[in-house]
């Protein structure tokens, strides 16, 4: 079966800085895995390779064995760590972008968790409060039935009614045979729902395992190994 | 996928330029108004200072709208593609080309709608009855004249000539504008002063080739002896074809070179960091 995301010994300088060093890393489909580091490990930079946002020095990365481009892009449903919707936009505006850009786009499955939500179409994003708005976007990226998701950061900087509710959304809305790669530091909150982890230092992926066999064979919890392995 | 980038890029821009054309041509009603009374004899002073002002205030609207059309178009590219809403723009499933083309043709059309918003505002602003005169003679030996039919061939193509000479050269411009920012926002400090930086590189080298395009066609005049015998017997209408064909020429060498650059520059250095 083909990798949904694969890299072989990718690099990426910033300048003087070693931003990904020599990475190998292969996921298959159906998983959700955590890409878990600290601050600059190159969490981000992984991520926005693979959505073709930034050029790479050395190695390949395949998206369903695709060099990231407008093909890929139509199968990656990517949340970044920033805000990304016009601020005079209605949130029925930005459905409609959505709807016409993206064929896997649910607009009907949007609409409904955005009344859930409690949050009317007519309303423009620049009315909406931070918090407001960054699950608007979670909403729309989840909409889509895509088949690699990439959430950077998806519960940074948010309180955790927030980041429960941002983590239901995400379980309950992804595609069963899509993969969800979650970039985040808070180990512990998203512990509960990964199958995969890949722990990232300096660039280096450190270690990449199933949830399960870190339980099983070392007797801890991700949070406690993450704890161990960086460990100041 | 242009075609879905196009719609909403002129949704975009568009509620905003409205506003602009709709206000830039409300002026022009006043200075007409303006224009009428200051032909009134009675008029006191202090009345006629007023309205003075009034048509110093539609003259400086004029340049004032124009820079904010430009402005605006300028902002657009930089907010939509090279900040935050760049992270959307460039994770859709279309190409650079499909970007960079979806917000060049709306910014041509747009500019080429500004020039026409300028000459109705500056005719509505002057409409009287000697400007209704003036449009009815020429009108009336456009259509009714005694024109010969080459010659009104000539003057449709001439005005269609310039009409795509108009849009290649708003084009071409906006171009410098888009070509300077994403070379500067390859940088990973200083974007925006590196773009200024850019777009002035770029200025100084047009100018420095057309002024050397300038010197050379002066000094082949002056030393050309034997003047080829076509050259002296070409009409004036088709020194017009050449000369406005001869321009655009420049202007898509001109804009294919900079598309070339913006386009590279935000496939190979794009750094939305």
């Amino acid at each position: 079966m083909t990798p949904i995301l694969e890299c072989r010994d990718l690099c990426k300088r910033y300048g003087s800085v070693q931003a990904l060093d020599h990475v190998n890393l292969s996921l298959a489909p159906g998983r959700i895995v955590g890409l878990l580091g600290p601050n600059g490990s190159g969490k981000t930079t992984l991520i926005k390779m693979a959505n073709g946002l930034l050029p790479w020095e050395r190695g390949d990365l395949l998206i369903d064995g695709m060099v990231p481009g407008a093909a890929t892009k139509s199968i990656v449903s990517y949340l970044p760590e920033r805000t990304y919707l016009s601020d005079w936009m209605t949130a029925g505006q930005t459905l409609d972008f959505f709807q016409d850009f993206y064929p896997d786009f649910r607009r009907e499955r949007a609409e409904e968790m955005l009344l859930r939500l409690n949050v009317p179409l007519n309303l423009k994003i620049r009315q909406m409060s931070k918090g407001t708005r960054e699950k608007v976007q979670l909403i729309l990226v989840m909409s889509r039935r895509a088949k690699l998701y990439l959430l950077d950061e998806p519960i940074g900087g948010v309180d955790p009614a927030t980041r429960d509710y941002i983590l239901s959304t995400i379980i309950s809305n992804y595609d069963p045979g899509a993969t969800v790669l979650i970039s985040t530091h808070l180990i512990a909150d998203v512990e509960q729902v990964l199958d995969d982890v890949v722990f990232i230092s300096q660039g280096q992926i450190v270690l990449q395992k199933s949830v399960d066999e870190i339980r099983e064979e070392q007797g801890k919890s991700v949070d406690q190994l993450f704890r161990e392995v960086f460990r100041c | 996928m242009l075609r879905k980038l196009l719609k909403h890029e002129f949704v975009a821009t568009g509620r905003v330029m409205w506003v602009i054309y709709v206000a830039m041509l409300g002026f022009a009603v006043v200075a007409n108004l303006a224009f009428r009374a200051m032909d009134l004899t009675t008029l006191p002073q202090a009345i006629r200072a007023l309205f003075m002002l009034v048509l110093l205030g539609w003259g400086l609207s004029i340049f004032a709208g124009s820079a904010a059309v430009v402005v605006l178009l300028v902002r657009r590219f930089h907010k939509n593609l090279l900040t935050d809403e760049g992270y959307l723009m460039f994770t859709l499933p279309c190409s650079v080309h499909h970007l960079t083309a979806a917000k060049l043709i709306a910014a041509a059309v747009w500019l080429a709608v500004s020039v026409v918003v300028v000459l109705l505002d500056v005719s509505i602003a002057v409409m009287g009855e000697e400007f209704g005169l003036s449009l009815q003679e020429v009108f009336g030996f456009v259509f009714f004249g005694n024109m010969t039919a080459l010659q009104a061939i000539n003057g449709v193509a001439i005005i269609l000539e310039v009409i795509v000479l108009m849009l290649v050269g708003c084009a071409a411009s906006c171009l410098q504008f888009y070509s300077a920012m994403a070379i500067g926002h390859g940088f990973t400090n200083h974007k925006v002063l590196w773009s200024v930086i850019f777009y002035f590189i770029e200025q100084f080298v047009l100018q420095l080739l057309g002024g050397l395009s300038i010197a050379l066609l002066v000094n082949f005049g002056e030393n050309v002896t034997n003047v080829p015998l076509w050259i002296m017997n070409i009409t004036a209408a088709q020194a017009w074809h050449a000369g406005i064909l001869l321009v655009l020429l420049i202007e898509v060498i001109i804009g294919t070179v900079l598309y070339v650059l913006t386009a590279v520059n935000l496939k190979k250095r794009l750094n939305l960091a």
